[in-house]
């Protein structure tokens, strides 16, 4: 009784945690796939209507938009994070003596919750109050910076806020792969007669690799979930300029109450998040020596 | 009666399987009590895993395991009566030299009073006692080590295991920790299960040497009878430094006696068993194989026991001085030995140097299966 | 080296320096914007400019934001969303940590047919767009009697943080010796006592790491506030959203930004005390998984 109870010790202290999951996590998912071919209004209802919330939802100019925008944004967010990171981290590499000081600096927006960003965001880029209107003051009349209040230009605002607040996680990313390089190549490629910028050119960022995929893939996850940013900087307005399928999904289960139509959403979203995140999983657990 | 004596520890038949494939196959070992066994291999030989079958970490597919003619086998770890030393020490970091030799006693609810005193007796035998208050990470290799030892020493267990012990000590202490182990085994008399992948460890250490390749039991011995009688070109090879020397040929009878012939070369053996007459004529094709050490510069005299000592004349590839002696590597046709000679013969690489092979420490092997013909 | 390539050397030395004062500049920014004019009174915002100090200093806004401030139906100012937020994080954080600590011993030291599965599955958990459960969340936490409750969102951010900080030990205890725990086993001690004699006062560090990863997470969080709390349970980051958001009145930029601060204050202290711990969990999170 004792032994068997020692034998399974491990399983029963495993289950409570990996049954929470199951259930929130994995039922969750299936019951809300399930919504999302119901005739859910307001409330979760379960007559089967096949796949035509799907249909609907892909007719609607506020989904197409709203993917629109996170090609926009999720495009720009990531690869202006992955440069800015990146250069961040090399000219950091470069023996600074500040280090210790800037490199805080540059990462502590990544502690912020995102209302805090778009709070302080949504103030500097109000052309009534913020960056225009001190430019004014400052003289400088003619100075014009009105995205945020733009239909076509306030998804970039978005992406400015967003590269603020992950740059600096990025680039310690990027610092700590740097640091992980064996010296020893350097020195080799040193006595190559390579010159600086051709060692980081042909040796140092090609080793980069992991990193970039690491940060691509962090960074896309990010991108697809962004929903808080939005909501506090613009509110996805102007009109619908800055929506994007997290806030979409929001605002159509729960102010517009068409749940099935929501939910489908928010599957297509998992389907987006799923597609990058499972084959990157995978090669990392079968390359982990530890498994 | 007597067996029982004898028969102390008993590995009986123990099997392992992993996903189909065998990690251990069906091996039998019996020691003595104070019997010192040495797990030999490469490795991947499974002597890691029969070791830990032994101390309860890894369950048996078949077979099973007796101490004292007790069945160990599934018991706790805890309760085999068995104390181990881990290659790593695994000392607990976050607690103090005593208290990482005092914790089997804590966890069994032994008073604290009888925990210091045997925690002092200990430190005692193996002068640690200034480093009782310690924590591991304040300790050297060789001081790590000893308290490893002190921890399995206190337990006063049937039987102790190790797990290659002295693999991260640096040649230096490796010879002194080896040399302590020995006089501790002398003085306490338990009995001891030792893995190691070091054969000079093996050969001083054991009074039995199980060597294991890919699962399975080459051979068990005494020291002596491993490496003068291997029962395969396996524990052959494996035991000795360098390798034994091995070469295919013939086995020929010349009148009265049999000659070994490779190439242009012949030996002469030195009182050939029947089974070798009968093989020279049924199946004459055979594996010879000698050490370094039996392959000499010749004496310079005419000795009357001339039968068991032929001289080859071979030319220098190499010649390797370690200090005490040297190594000649020697290649002509597609035979090359290494004879391993006194420091003080002149020898000099290119040249063509007479060599005697000592014929009574001559091997045979079949030249297909690798088994020994004696 | 020669006169002129030292010469160069220091320029280029030089330009460097400058461009990372430029970039620390872009990053502090924000920051002092809020903070300068959260000390201003409102008229001063209104015509001056926004990178000066304050003429008149004020902590007017401060208080207003802290205790006086109306969000939604009342003028209760931050405080008490303040207090919701501590009685939800520190549960939430103490909770998920243990249970995670005690999901990573068994996934490397207590390994079983299928953890390779188990684990796969707890990882992935990590991923999801939160926007799939929050139906039936709002659905099954009316169905627990917990909806709109404190208890509810500690239950929501237990089960969405567990993924994480099951990670965070599992990768931790991998590297753990496991000769330890078997050193421990032959010593007599069992799953229990292995656990927090052995592996727990060894896991300082990783504590660290996940505690803040989860504080700062939790603490952060709109998402979940938004759609599962009430009057009584909703947390700072919501109720600051509110404040801002609120569309009656004159705008009071100044309390604004004090409240800004204030919900940013519990993880910028943190993130200031013990930056390197913060860093090593989103590396953590980041690099493996």
């Amino acid at each position: 009784m004792k032994d068997w109870f020692q034998a399974w010790l491990p399983r029963l202290v495993l289950g409570p945690g990996f049954l929470l999951i199951l259930f929130f996590v994995y039922g969750f998912i299936i019951y809300t796939g399930y919504l999302s071919v119901s005739d859910s209004k307001m409330l979760p209802s379960y007559g089967f209507v096949g796949l035509d919330n799907y249909e609907r939802l892909w007719q609607l100019r506020h989904w197409t938009g709203s993917l629109k925008n996170l090609a926009i944004f999720g495009a720009l967010y990531i690869v202006i994070c992955s440069v800015l990171g990146l250069f961040l981290a090399i000219m950091l590499d470069q023996k600074i003596r500040a280090e210790g000081l800037l490199r805080p600096i540059y990462l502590y927006p990544m502690a912020l919750s995102f209302i805090v960003t778009g709070t302080a965001w949504k103030w500097f880029l109000d052309p009534g109050i913020g960056l225009e209107h001190t430019m004014h003051q400052w003289g400088w009349e003619s100075f014009e910076f009105n995205w945020i209040k733009s239909r076509t230009h306030a998804i970039y605002t978005v992406v400015i806020a967003a590269v603020w607040q992950s740059s600096g996680f990025v680039m310690a990313m990027f610092l700590a792969g740097l640091r992980g390089v064996d010296p020893d190549i350097i020195r080799a490629a040193e006595i190559d007669g390579a010159s600086r910028v051709r060692i980081y050119r042909r040796i140092i960022i090609p080793l980069m690799r992991p990193v970039f995929l690491s940060a691509f893939v962090v960074l896309a996850h990010l991108a697809i979930k962004s929903y808080d940013l939005v909501v506090a900087l613009t509110g996805g307005g102007p009109g619908k300029a800055t929506e994007l399928p997290a806030t979409f999904m929001y605002s159509y289960t729960f102010s517009r109450n068409l749940m099935g139509i929501g939910a489908s959403s928010a599957i297509i979203m998992l389907i987006m998040i799923f597609s990058i995140i499972v084959p990157y999983l995978y090669a990392e657990l079968r390359a982990d020596p530890r498994r | 009666m007597n067996t029982k004596v004898e028969r102390f520890l008993e590995i009986d038949n123990l099997g392992k399987q992993y996903a189909g494939t065998d990690a251990l196959k069906s091996v039998s070992i019996d020691v003595e009590k104070g019997g010192f066994l040495v797990l030999i291999g490469p490795s991947g030989c499974g002597k890691s895993t029969l070791l830990n079958m032994i101390a309860g970490f890894e369950p048996a597919t078949t077979g099973d395991i007796r101490i004292a003619g007790r069945s160990i086998a599934d018991l706790h770890p805890s309760d085999r009566d068995i104390a181990m030393v881990f290659q790593s020490y695994a000392l607990y970091p976050n607690m103090t030299v005593a208290d990482n030799i005092g914790f089997g006693m804590e966890t069994r609810g032994v008073p604290k009073a009888e925990r210091i005193k045997k925690i002092a007796d200990v430190a005692e035998i193996l002068q640690i006692e200034p480093l009782l208050k310690r924590k591991p990470g304040q300790l050297s290799g060789g001081q790590r080590q000893r308290v490893a030892m002190g921890r399995a020493l206190v337990r006063d267990p049937q039987a102790f295991l190790f797990d290659e012990p002295l693999s991260n000590l640096d040649a230096r202490l490796r010879v002194d920790m080896r040399a302590e182990i020995k006089k501790l085994h002398a003085r306490l008399g338990t009995t001891i299960v030792y893995v190691t992948h070091d054969q000079i460890e093996a050969m001083t250490l054991a009074t039995k040497i199980a060597v294991l390749k890919h699962g399975e039991l080459q051979q068990v011995g005494t020291p002596d009878e491993i490496y003068n009688y291997p029962a395969n070109t396996f524990v052959a090879d494996f035991m000795g430094s360098p390798a034994m020397n091995r070469v295919s040929g013939e086995l020929v009878k010349s009148d009265d006696a049999l000659e070994f012939r490779f190439g242009q070369h012949r030996l002469k053996l030195f009182e050939p068993s029947e089974e070798l007459h009968t093989r020279a004529i049924d199946n004459p094709h055979i594996d010879f194989g000698i050490r370094s050490e039996n392959i000499n510069q010749p004496s310079g005299d005419n000795e009357p026991g001339a039968a068991l000592v032929n001289t080859l004349s071979l030319s220098v590839e190499l010649v390797e001085p370690t200090g005490s002696d040297t190594f000649i590597a020697t290649r002509d046709e597609n035979y090359s030995f290494t004879a391993r000679i006194a420091n003080n013969i002149p020898a000099k690489m290119g040249e063509t140097m007479a060599l005697t092979f000592d014929m009574a420490k001559a091997h045979f092997f079949d030249s297909d299966t690798g088994v020994r013909v004696s | 080296m020669n006169k002129l390539s030292a010469r160069k050397f220091t320029v280029w030395r030089f330009a460097l320096y400058v461009v990372l004062f430029v970039f620390a500049i872009y990053y502090l920014l924000p920051l002092y914007v809020m903070l300068a004019n959260s000390f201003k009174p409102l008229s001063e915002i209104r015509q001056g400019d926004m990178m000066a100090l304050p003429q008149v200093w004020t902590l007017d806004p401060w208080r207003s934001a802290w205790s006086t401030a109306q969000i939604g139906v009342q003028a209760t100012g931050l405080k008490p969303y303040f207090y919701n937020s501590i009685s939800m994080v520190v549960p939430a954080v103490l909770l998920s940590t243990l249970l995670g600590a005690l999901n990573g011993y068994v996934l490397t030291k207590w390994r079983f047919r299928g953890d390779g599965v188990v684990f796969g599955l707890i990882l992935l958990s990590c991923f999801i767009p939160f926007q799939i459960v929050l139906i039936p969340m709002a659905k099954m936490l009316g169905v627990l009697g917990l909806a709109g409750t404190t208890t509810g969102l500690v239950l929501v951010h237990l089960v969405y943080g567990l993924g994480f900080t099951t990670l965070f030990f599992r990768n931790y205890y991998a590297a753990f010796p496991t000769e330890l725990v078997r050193a421990a086993q032959i010593d007599g001690a069992r799953f229990f006592r292995i656990f927090w004699r052995i592996l727990l006062p060894s896991s300082g560090p990783i504590i660290v790491v996940t505690v803040i990863w989860q504080f700062t997470n939790i603490w952060n969080d709109f998402l979940f506030g938004a759609s599962f709390a009430d009057a009584d349970s909703v947390p700072m980051t919501v109720a600051l959203n509110n404040l801002v958001s609120s569309s009656t009145g004159v705008k009071e930029y100044n309390v604004h930004f004090a409240g800004a601060v204030l919900a940013a204050l519990p993880t910028l202290i943190v993130y200031v005390v013990s930056g390197r711990y913060f860093v090593r969990g989103l590396m953590a999170g980041a690099v493996k998984g």
